[in-house]
C-alpha cells in the first residue's frame, strides 16, 4: 500500500531554498556561551552555540508579502489544523492590513505553524527556547543582566500589564547589548520547541509533570525560584498549542550556519477535513527503508503513538496498550486499522534499528517511522505531544491517538495504561471525529 | 475528607471494561449480572462493549455515599450514605454575581448539570484614591464572581481568557476533587478557553484561585474568589447574604503612593504587604459602598481569604457572630467574636442585627485595619433598642483613687526664675499651655457643664489665695462661677511655687481678669497652710 506514486507528492510539498553562505540581512550575531535554564535542578549550564537573531520581530508588512506568495497561509484559506480562528484577525482581510495592523508593527495572531512556514521561506528558523532565553538575558549594557534585580523588576512590570491594543513599530525599542530590539516589553514570541517545556505551568506539580505522564521528566524543577519573568514565559509556552494565535504573540527568525531547513509548505492538493493530520508535510521512512507521507495511510484507521525504541520505561507500556487495542478488535475492524509508532529519536532510531526492534517485538506488521527533526517536531505539534531530550533519554507525553481515514483525531488516550475501551469502540463503530478536538 | 479522585465521566464508565480486557477478575458491581462464560477475547470485549453502550444510554445514578463521612453530632450538612441524594436531573446555567452580592440560595431537591463560565480579564482599577493597580481577575472583579452550586451537581466549567490578556491563566477550585483542582485541565492561553467538568462531592464554602506559575503573583494580583457548594438541605434562611474576600497586595510604592503601582516581588516574598483589603481595594465595602441592612434582619457573610500570604483574624466591631461555620466546613460554632480565616480558606458567619449603627469589618490584626485598608462597613438602619445598647448615658470623670483629689505629677519646670511681672506672665503662659489648657481652654473659657471658665472669672478675681490653694490642693464638688454651677473635679497640681506664681500671674493678666501678680512667696505661704476646704462661693 505504499505506492511510490504518492512519494511524488512528498516531493511536491518541498521547495528547497538554497543554503546561503551567510546570514540573511537584518540579523545580529549572538556569541555562543552557556546559560542556566529555569528548570532542570542541578543541571550544568546549558551550552548555546553562536547564532544569528533577527534584529526585530517580523512585521505585518513582511507577513503580507509572504501570504501573497503562499496563498495557503491567507486568513480564509489556512487549515484549522494549523491556525485557530484568531489567525491574523486584526487584519482587514486576506491581503489587506487595515487600521489595526500597521505595516511596520510586529505581526501578531500568527500560529507556530505559520511563523515556521514564513521563516522557512526566508531561509531562517524559529529560535530554540535555549537561544531565546540566552539572548533574552541582555539589557542595554550587558549580555547577561539576569542577576540584576532592576532588570527583572522592569520585565515583571511589563508582563503585569495587559496587552495594549496598538503595538509600537517593530524597531521602536532601543537595541540591547546584542543589538536586538524588543525581545521584551512589546509582545511574547514563538520559539521552535515551545512544546518541549516540561513544566505544566500550572504550578501544581513542583515544576514537573508526574513520572506517570512523562518518563525521565521527574527531575525538572527550577533552580531560581525568583525568576518570575522566566516562569511567566514558560507558563505561557505551556499554555500554547501550535495552532494557537494571540494578539500579543509575534515571532522573529534565527539562523545558524548549516541548520537551514528547506521550506516545506502546504500542498495545494485539497485535504477534505480542515483538522486532518494529513495536512502536515513531514517526510517519513519506515523500517523497510520506504519513504512515505502520513497521508499514504489515508485509507485506513490508524492507532498512532510517538516514542523512542531505547525507552525502558514508558514506551514499552504505550506499545503494550496499543497491542491490547489490536488484540481486542474484531477481524473486520482489525482489517481496516494500522498501527504506527513514530520515533522522536531520529539519531538512534534509524530504519535498520527500527527493523530489528520490530522483529524483536514481533510487530513487523506495524509501521515504525523515523524522520528528520523538523518532521518530528511538526507531528508532535499537531498531536500536542511534548518531548524533550534529557541526556540519553527523552521526557515525553504518553499519548495514543486514533485517526479516522480522513486523518482526523477521533480518540486520544493520555497516560500509561489508559483505558483502551474508548479507542476500541471508536474503531469498531467508526465513530465520527469530535467537532472540536 | 476528600475521597479518591473521581475520574471524568467517560473513564468512569469504561474502567470496568478495562478490568475485563486485562483479564482482571472484577468484583465491580456497576455492571449487573454475572460474567458469561466466553470463548474468545474478542467476544469478551464485545460483551463489555455492549454493556458499556447500554449503560451509556441509561440515566446515571447518583454516586452513593460519595460525599464521605456519616452524620455526626454537631455537624450541619447531611452527607450520610444512609440518606442517598436524589438522581441528577436537568441542566442549568449558574447565576454568577460580583462582590459583595451572592446568588440566590439553591432550593432544588436534586442535583443538576450546571454550566459555569468565567472570563479572566486583566484590568487597571483603583486600589485607593489616586492609586491604581493592574488586577488580574476572574470576571472583572476582585474577588472573582461568586459561584453557587448544589452538592452533587455536575459542573461543566468553562474558563475563558480574554484576548487582551498578557498571561495564560487557569483555575484551581478547592471544591474540586481531582488533580490540581482543575488547574492543569484549565490552563488557558490569552484568547482561548478551556472546558472541564467535576462533581461537587463535598458541600461547603471553597476558595478558587489561579494556579499558573508564578502562583503567588497570580493570586497576589487578585485571582481568587469563592464557590459555595450548597449542602443538600441548604443553609438556614437569612435576610441578607454578602460576599467578602480579604486579600493582601504588594506594591512598589508604599500605601497611598499615587499612580499605577506595579507588583513588588520582594515585598511579596517577605510577606510585607502595603495593602490588606476587603474586596480588592481600600473602601470597596466602606462609605458609600458599605453593606447595608436593617435592624431585625439576619445577615450572613460568605467570607473568603485569598491571601496570598496573610491569615485573617476576622471580626465585626460591635457584633457577635451567632453562628460560624469555621473554615467554611460543616461544623457550627456559636457566639464567636473573631474567627480565623486562613489564606486559601473561608468562613461562613451569620448574626442578627438588634440595633442600628455602623458595624466595622476588620482584620483584628489591627495595624492592617488602621494602616493598610482592612476596613469594611455594615450600615444598619432601624429603631434603637436602648435595652440592648443605650449609647452614652453619662459622661463622668473617672476617679481611679476614689473621690479624693488626684495629684497630677508634672515634669519639673526648666523655666528660669522670673525677675519681674512680664517675665512671670511669659513663663506662666507656657505652664498654662502645658497644664491648664486641656480643661480651661485656650481663651480661658472653660467647657460648659464641665470645667468652669477662668476668663473674667468672679471666683478667680475674688480671692488670689483661694486660687493658689485650688491649684496646690485641687478642688472637688459644686462651685459657682459667674453665676453658673459646676460640679467637677480639679486635680491637685504638682507645681513648684515659681510655676504656680507664674501661671496664676498669667491667668490674672489674661482673659479679661484684673491683673493681679502672684509672687512665689505668696504661694509658699499658702502651701504652708493646712489643705482645708475652701469657700466655694464667688464672693
Amino acid at each position: 500500500m505504499k505506492f511510490p506514486v504518492l512519494m511524488v507528492m512528498a516531493a511536491l510539498l518541498c521547495a528547497a531554498i538554497a543554503a546561503e553562505p551567510g546570514p540573511p540581512a537584518g540579523m545580529k550575531a549572538i556569541q555562543g556561551g552557556s546559560y542556566l535554564p529555569l528548570f532542570l535542578k542541578d543541571a550544568k549550564p546549558r551550552p548555546v552555540a553562536a547564532f544569528h537573531l533577527d534584529e526585530r520581530p517580523v512585521t505585518n508588512g513582511e507577513f503580507l508579502e509572504f501570504v501573497r506568495t503562499w496563498s495557503q497561509w491567507q486568513r480564509s484559506k489556512v487549515p484549522r489544523l494549523f491556525a485557530d480562528s484568531g489567525y491574523l484577525l486584526n487584519w482587514a482581510g486576506d491581503l489587506e492590513l487595515g487600521p489595526r495592523a500597521a505595516a511596520n508593527t510586529p505581526v501578531t495572531g500568527v500560529s507556530w505553524f505559520a511563523a515556521r512556514a514564513y521563516l522557512q521561506s526566508h531561509g531562517k528558523r524559529l529560535p530554540s527556547v535555549d537561544e531565546w532565553e540566552y539572548a533574552g538575558r541582555a539589557d542595554t549594557r550587558s549580555a547577561d543582566a539576569s542577576k540584576d534585580p532592576a532588570f527583572t523588576k522592569q520585565l515583571l512590570e511589563w508582563y503585569s500589564r495587559p496587552a495594549s491594543a496598538v503595538l509600537p513599530a517593530a524597531d521602536a525599542a532601543a537595541p540591547d547589548f546584542n543589538g536586538i530590539r524588543g525581545l521584551h516589553g512589546v509582545t511574547w514570541e514563538w520559539v521552535n520547541d515551545f512544546n518541549a517545556a516540561m513544566d505544566t505551568g500550572e504550578g501544581r506539580s513542583g515544576g514537573s509533570l508526574e513520572r506517570d505522564l512523562y518518563c525521565a521528566g521527574g527531575a525538572a524543577s527550577a533552580p531560581n525560584k525568583t525568576d518570575y519573568a522566566a516562569f511567566m514565559r514558560y507558563a505561557l509556552r505551556t499554555s500554547l498549542r501550535a495552532s494557537f494565535t494571540m494578539s500579543s504573540l509575534s515571532f522573529r527568525g534565527a539562523w545558524s550556519a548549516g541548520t537551514v531547513v528547506p521550506a516545506r509548505v502546504l500542498s495545494n492538493q485539497p485535504v477534505p477535513a480542515p483538522r486532518s493530520l494529513y495536512h502536515t508535510a513531514g517526510a517519513w521512512t519506515n523500517q523497510q527503508g520506504e519513504t512515505m507521507a502520513l497521508r499514504q495511510l489515508g485509507t485506513h484507521w490508524q492507532v498512532l503513538c510517538m516514542g523512542y525504541t531505547s525507552c525502558q520505561y514508558a514506551c514499552p507500556r504505550i506499545t503494550a496498550d496499543m497491542r491490547t487495542i489490536e488484540r481486542s478488535l474484531s477481524p473486520a475492524a482489525a482489517e481496516r486499522t494500522r498501527f504506527t509508532f513514530v520515533s522522536i529519536d531520529p539519531d538512534r532510531d534509524t530504519p535498520a534499528h527500527l527493523k530489528s526492534h520490530a522483529a524483536n517485538s514481533h510487530l513487523e506488521h506495524w509501521d515504525f517511522l523515523t524522520g528528520d527533526s523538523g518532521s518530528v517536531l511538526e507531528l508532535a505539534a499537531v498531536l500536542d505531544v511534548k518531548y524533550e531530550k534529557i541526556e540519553e533519554d527523552f521526557a515525553h507525553s504518553n499519548t495514543i491517538v486514533v485517526l479516522n481515514p480522513a486523518g482526523e483525531i477521533v480518540i486520544r488516550l493520555e497516560g500509561l495504561g489508559a483505558a483502551p475501551a474508548a479507542a476500541i469502540l471508536a474503531i469498531e463503530q467508526q465513530s465520527p471525529a469530535p467537532a472540536k478536538p | 475528607m476528600k475521597q479518591e479522585p473521581t475520574p471524568k465521566r467517560i473513564p468512569l464508565l469504561i474502567l470496568p471494561a478495562l478490568a475485563f480486557i486485562l483479564g482482571v477478575v472484577s468484583c465491580d458491581n456497576q455492571l449487573s449480572g454475572p460474567l458469561p462464560a466466553v470463548q474468545s477475547h474478542d467476544q469478551l470485549v464485545r460483551e463489555v462493549t455492549d454493556r458499556v453502550m447500554a449503560r451509556n444510554t441509561q440515566p446515571v445514578p447518583a454516586l452513593p455515599a460519595a460525599a464521605g463521612g456519616g452524620k455526626t453530632p454537631g455537624t450541619r450538612f447531611i452527607t450520610s450514605a444512609a440518606d442517598p441524594d436524589a438522581p441528577l436531573q436537568g441542566e442549568e446555567v449558574a447565576i454568577l454575581t460580583d462582590p459583595p452580592l451572592v446568588p440566590p440560595a439553591i432550593t432544588r431537591k436534586h442535583p443538576s448539570r450546571v454550566k459555569v463560565r468565567l472570563e479572566v480579564k486583566e484590568l487597571e482599577k483603583q486600589m485607593t484614591d489616586g492609586t491604581t493597580y493592574t488586577y488580574w481577575t476572574f470576571g472583572g472583579t476582585v474577588p472573582g464572581k461568586f459561584i453557587r452550586v448544589r452538592q452533587n451537581d455536575e459542573v461543566e466549567f468553562t474558563l475563558a481568557n480574554h484576548p487582551d490578556s498578557k498571561m495564560p491563566h487557569n483555575i484551581d477550585l478547592h471544591a474540586v476533587t481531582g488533580q490540581g483542582g482543575g488547574a492543569a485541565a484549565s490552563m488557558t492561553a490569552p484568547g482561548h478557553e478551556s472546558v472541564f467538568s467535576f462533581k461537587a462531592l463535598n458541600p461547603g464554602l471553597f476558595i478558587y484561585h489561579c494556579a499558573t506559575a508564578p502562583v503567588g503573583m497570580h493570586i497576589g494580583n487578585g485571582m481568587y474568589g469563592l464557590i459555595f457548594v450548597e449542602p443538600r438541605e441548604g443553609l438556614p434562611a437569612v435576610d441578607k447574604e454578602f460576599y467578602v474576600c480579604q486579600g493582601d497586595f504588594y506594591t512598589k510604592g508604599k500605601f497611598g503612593e499615587p499612580g499605577l503601582q506595579p507588583f513588588d516581588m520582594e515585598k511579596a516574598l517577605h510577606e510585607q504587604p502595603d495593602y490588606v483589603v476587603f474586596n480588592g481595594s481600600v473602601g470597596a465595602i466602606a462609605g458609600d459602598n458599605a453593606l447595608t441592612a436593617k435592624t431585625g434582619e439576619t445577615v450572613r457573610l460568605f467570607m473568603g481569604n485569598g491571601g496570598p500570604n496573610l491569615s485573617s483574624s476576622f471580626h465585626v466591631i460591635g457584633e457577635i457572630f451567632d453562628n460560624v461555620y469555621p473554615e467554611g466546613g460543616d461544623t457550627v460554632n456559636h457566639n464567636v467574636q473573631t474567627t480565623m480565616i486562613p489564606a486559601g480558606g473561608s468562613a461562613i458567619v451569620d448574626f442578627k442585627l438588634e440595633v442600628p449603627g455602623t458595624y466595622i469589618l476588620v482584620d483584628h490584626a489591627i495595624f492592617r485595619a488602621f494602616n493598610k485598608g482592612a476596613i469594611g462597613m455594615l450600615k444598619v438602619t432601624g429603631n434603637e433598642d436602648k435595652l440592648v445598647y443605650s449609647g452614652k448615658t453619662n459622661d463622668l470623670i473617672y476617679q481611679a483613687e476614689g473621690s479624693d483629689i488626684q495629684v497630677m505629677p508634672l515634669v519639673a519646670s526648666t523655666t528660669p526664675k522670673a525677675g519681674n511681672k512680664a517675665e512671670r506672665i511669659a513663663a506662666g503662659k507656657t505652664v498654662y499651655a502645658r497644664v491648664c489648657i486641656a480643661c480651661h481652654q485656650a481663651e480661658g473659657q472653660g467647657v460648659p457643664m464641665a470645667f468652669p471658665p477662668l476668663a473674667a472669672s468672679d471666683f478667680l478675681n475674688a480671692d488670689a489665695d483661694r486660687a493658689i490653694h485650688t491649684v496646690l490642693n485641687g478642688m472637688t464638688g459644686e462651685v459657682t462661677v459667674n453665676g453658673v454651677k459646676f460640679n467637677s473635679v480639679m486635680p491637685k497640681l504638682d507645681l513648684s511655687d515659681d510655676d504656680v506664681s507664674n501661671v496664676l500671674s498669667y491667668v490674672y493678666s489674661s482673659f479679661g481678669n484684673k491683673g493681679t501678680e502672684v509672687l512665689p512667696d505668696q504661694v509658699k505661704a499658702v502651701r504652708a497652710l493646712p489643705p482645708v476646704p475652701v469657700n466655694r462661693d464667688a464672693h
